[in-house]
């Protein structure tokens, strides 16, 4: 499907961004272009990272630290 | 006539979902018809202009009730890359409205507005009736796999 309508991006294109590193909205608005007009879709970017990052994320290479980190903050 | 602020929320909260499925079934027969399945095209279409018509009592009550009808929010427009995928996001849609007018009915009926309670009630058989073909094209669909399933939506028959 879509997320993104205004920019045209579907939720595969969004899940690439994601697996190649971007750890926030701003990052995968950056990638791919998702979520830069009018942001309806931003809270749906957000709950993908945190699907993303919610599991496992000890193991990610990244150091954003994920969802946990979030929460913390 | 000054209205509860809870009823009018709830009215506003079931005016967004109508604004959402206006505007998702609008686009969603407009792309089933570029892709050539008009029997799905006819059915959001109808729905879709059916549901603005909905809107029209909705937002009467609101200023009836001294409210603000909010026509500025809309939740997100669910926009699918295939036909199938986008039944089920259409499903999704009318499950949610549906859900809006009962808690609508719920609270009307709580504060004692029985003018809002009756409309919320009338406006949810209605929806159910469209809930219910989404939830047949479902089984027709695991009935009869996509190919066939979408086969069967090429040609209109009114
Ligand atoms: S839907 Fe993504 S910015 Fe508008």
């Amino acid at each position: 499907m879509y997320v993104c309508i205004c920019r045209v991006v579907t939720q595969s294109r969004i899940r690439a961004s994601i697996d190649a590193g971007a750890s926030s909205v701003d990052e995968v608005t950056l990638e791919c272009g998702a979520g830069g007009d009018c942001g309806s879709c931003r809270d749906e970017i957000q709950s993908m990272l945190d699907e993303h990052c919610g599991a496992g994320c000890d193991h990610c290479p990244r150091a954003h630290g994920g969802a946990s980190a979030r929460a913390a903050g | 006539m000054k209205g509860h602020k809870q009823v009018v929320d709830a009215l506003n909260a079931t005016l967004t979902a109508q604004l959402t499925a206006i505007n998702q079934l609008f686009l969603a027969a407009k792309v089933h018809e570029h892709r050539g399945f008009l029997r799905l095209a006819r059915a959001a279409y109808k729905q879709s202009i059916h549901v603005m018509r909905r809107a029209e009592p909705v937002i009467a009550r609101v200023l009836l009730l001294e409210g603000l009808p909010n026509l500025q929010r809309i939740a997100k427009v669910g926009a699918a890359e295939g036909p199938v995928e986008q039944l089920s996001l259409d499903l999704t849609l009318q499950q949610e409205l549906c859900a809006r007018l009962e808690e609508l009915a719920r609270t009307a009926l709580s504060l004692a507005d029985h003018g809002t309670a009756e409309l919320a009630e009338d406006q949810l058989s209605k929806e159910q009736v469209y809930l219910h073909w989404l939830e047949a094209q479902q089984r027709e669909l695991a009935q009869l796999g996509h190919d066939l399933y979408l086969a069967a939506q090429i040609h209109d028959a009114p």
